[in-house]
């Protein structure tokens, strides 16, 4: 026998409650705790000695693109990317690890966020088999434990939540806004230039990318109230939102580029892209963004 | 029964194991060729040159070093509280925090090919994550441990504070005529201090009831076993108590969507219980236990009933509510209304843990809250520390 969930009611989607998204203090916890959940941002100079930071970014889109097919909860693929950061901190691994931990740690995520997670079996096809179901679950062990089982990381989705019930009272624009600040929160979980930044400025930094991309106007007013609501300081908020709409453009100007050099490939990718696009809780393809 | 030391806690991995080590890097090697070749698909440029073993091998050794260090301590475990089909509980003692007793979950897992049991890790998640705060009516764990006893089981090893009776011994134990008031409210004050605390986390207990909440010899209320099936799967195995409706709000029984009042309902049922030492409402069945619930407090307005649930409203026959002093007859004023709040039949109307501790009830221990809780600290805002340093910060 084993321990199973056994929460059938689960399937049931919580509602709004006021308590959770009303009430300051659960901000402010938010707040206080992220710090706690913060990897190291010199992991890769002062532990890792085969691990490179491109290393990190092809697992990591490896990892969001299972996660997307898998159509996980949004929160999934930054939480993964938290665990795989935290332990890159503490445990130097040779780069042939590097794709079973990011397996592992898309497994452990979803079993703190999804009601139904990623099987075992999946992870291992998603390597095209080049990691065994025992490995996975050693190695689930190692990361638990280097972890300390502390599992509950705060990610900018948190703050995605709490930041758009406060400056959002159209619901119709919100959720434009909400989807888009997803995808860059995605982004950014896959670019090592984020790794030192804490949560709630991931999220302020990709709703005032959101609404800029959006309304293509000045959004002065916008950063003012994100200071308001999480006390970071304007300049901070204004440059991470330069930083991640220069990584969105970047990005952008890379496919463009393999597109002009490569246009077979591209035809496979844009149907790819069309299929994606019945999925309207991942939107996280970054070319679905180009205002 | 004597002592036992565990040694087995030490974790090995099969990696130590150089001709395995080797096949598994090969292997993983090809998992990243294909990952290349996925990624030109993808259209990102980059490859990964090929890596020496012998580094590997050194990294291998320094994990398991380090691990082994860690965990060089052990447990005396000195006697069996409760047992189970999954595993047992030990009384124990600490060695390193001069012999003080700690209470030892120890669970054993069928090690299926899904890893380790969601339920297990997010219920450690959630205890790692408040550990920080050290509220005073949370029960600390102080440890956890595991161990891969054989290919198909692993030992799970919780360590948390002792504390020796749960609120239903201490209830049964008190003598007649039972808990005073003064006893009441300040053990209610900390329960509704507790959910308070886990709310402000984004927490929701969904089973409070005396069995998991704790009170030391000093009188100090903790809450244990957060969550619903992450908890009771230990639970039930652990103390074979069948698993109880009696504290569970009617939402709860109508399958409707829940949050935070839910909590609350349960807070209720506690509050009742302290005065008269015995459940509100022992309901045999789901039907049972509604029925009980609308015999006393009455049957809800019609609009009060939720839409999409099972259970139709006429189902139940009409019925006028009995007065609180029926039910409880020594309850005063003050206690009667955050009694009657607290078991509000639609959970949008009911009485928040933020609120209910704000109620005259408390007024007199108002003041011991500020300086006990989390509320203190979260109400009084320090806006002046601007966070203007964090993105480089760390």
């Amino acid at each position: 026998m084993n321990l199973m969930c056994c929460e059938t009611e689960s399937q049931r989607r919580a509602y709004e409650d006021p308590v959770l998204l009303k009430d300051y203090r659960v901000l402010q916890n938010l707040l206080q705790t992220e710090d706690r959940y913060m990897p190291s941002p010199t992991y890769f100079s002062c532990v890792q000695t085969d691990i490179k930071p491109y290393m990190r970014k092809m697992v990591a889109q490896w990892m969001l693109e299972v996660c997307e097919e898998q159509q996980c909860e949004e929160e999934v693929f930054p939480l993964a990317m938290n665990y795989m950061d935290r332990f890159l901190t503490v445990v130097d691994i040779p780069r042939t690890r590097l794709q079973l931990l990011g397996a592992v740690c898309m497994f452990l995520a979803s079993k703190l966020k999804e009601t139904n997670p990623l099987t075992s079996e999946k992870l291992v096809i998603y390597t095209d088999r080049s990691i065994t179901l025992e490995e996975l679950t050693e190695m689930e062990l190692f990361v638990l434990s280097k972890l300390k089982w502390d599992l509950s990381a705060v990610t900018p989705h948190d703050f995605l939540e709490q930041i758009l019930s406060r400056i959002c009272p159209d619901q119709e624009r919100c959720n434009v806004i909400k989807k888009h600040s997803q995808t860059f929160i995605a982004l950014c979980s896959t670019d090592c230039k984020f790794i030192n930044y804490p949560p709630s400025m991931i999220a302020a930094g990709s709703v005032g990318a959101a609404a800029h991309g959006l309304l293509k106007t000045d959004n002065t007013k916008l950063l003012q109230s994100l200071h308001q609501i999480l006390n970071i300081d304007v300049d901070c908020l204004k440059s991470c939102q330069d930083q991640i709409e220069q990584t969105l453009s970047s990005n952008l100007s890379h496919m463009a580029q393999l597109s002009e050099s490569a246009p077979p490939k591209v035809e496979i990718h844009a149907n790819h892209r069309v299929q994606h696009e019945g999925q309207p809780t991942t939107p996280t393809d970054v070319q679905d963004i180009v205002f | 029964m004597s002592p036992v030391r565990y040694a087995e806690y030490f974790i090995v991995f099969p990696w130590s194991n150089s001709v395995k080590e080797r096949k598994n890097q090969e292997k993983s090697a090809e998992g990243l060729l294909h990952l290349q070749t996925y990624q030109h698909v993808r259209g990102v440029n980059a490859i990964l040159p090929p890596t020496t073993s012998g580094a590997s091998r050194n990294v291998q050794t320094s994990i398991m070093t380090s691990h082994k260090e860690k965990y060089d301590h052990n447990y005396e475990e000195i006697d069996v509280i409760g047992n189970g089909a999954y595993g047992t509980v030990f009384k124990a003692k600490d060695p390193r925090n001069e012999g003080s007793w700690v209470a030892i979950k120890r669970i054993k897992i069928q090690n299926t090919e899904e890893g380790m049991p969601m339920s297990a890790i997010r219920e450690i998640a959630l205890l790692k994550q408040l550990e920080n705060y050290e509220h005073p009516n949370i029960v600390r764990l102080l440890d956890v441990r595991h161990a891969q006893q054989s290919p198909t089981e692993i030992r799970l090893m919780l360590v948390f504070e002792y504390i020796d009776q749960d609120l239903s011994t201490y209830l049964q134990r008190c003598p007649s005529p039972g808990l005073g008031p003064e006893r009441i409210r300040d053990l209610m004050l900390q329960l509704l201090n507790g959910v308070d605390f886990l709310h402000a986390h984004r927490i929701v207990h969904r089973d409070l009831k005396p069995q998991n909440i704790l009170v030391t010899s000093q009188g100090q209320l903790k809450l244990a076993d957060f969550g619903l099936a992450r908890v009771y799967a230990f639970q039930m195995a652990l103390t074979s108590v069948v698993v109880t409706l009696w504290y569970r709000a009617p939402e709860v029984i109508l399958q409707d969507t829940y949050a935070t009042p839910v909590d609350m309902w349960s807070c209720g049922c506690i509050f009742a219980e302290l005065f008269n030492r015995r459940p509100l409402f022992c309901g045999q069945s789901e039907i049972d236990q509604l029925t009980k619930i609308f015999d006393a407090l009455g049957l809800p307005r019609e609009q009060d009933w939720p839409e999409n649930v099972t259970l139709p409203y006429h189902s139940f026959k009409a019925k006028p509510p009995q007065p609180i002093n029926h039910l409880i007859p020594e309850i005063d004023s003050d206690a009667r209304d955050l009694l009657e709040k607290l078991l509000i039949f639609n959970p949008h109307n009911r009485i928040t843990a933020h609120d209910s501790l704000q109620h005259p009830y408390f007024k007199d221990e108002l003041e011991s809250i500020r300086t006990s809780s989390s509320l203190s600290e979260s109400e009084s805002l320090d806006t002046s520390d601007c966070r203007s340093d964090t993105p480089v910060s760390k």
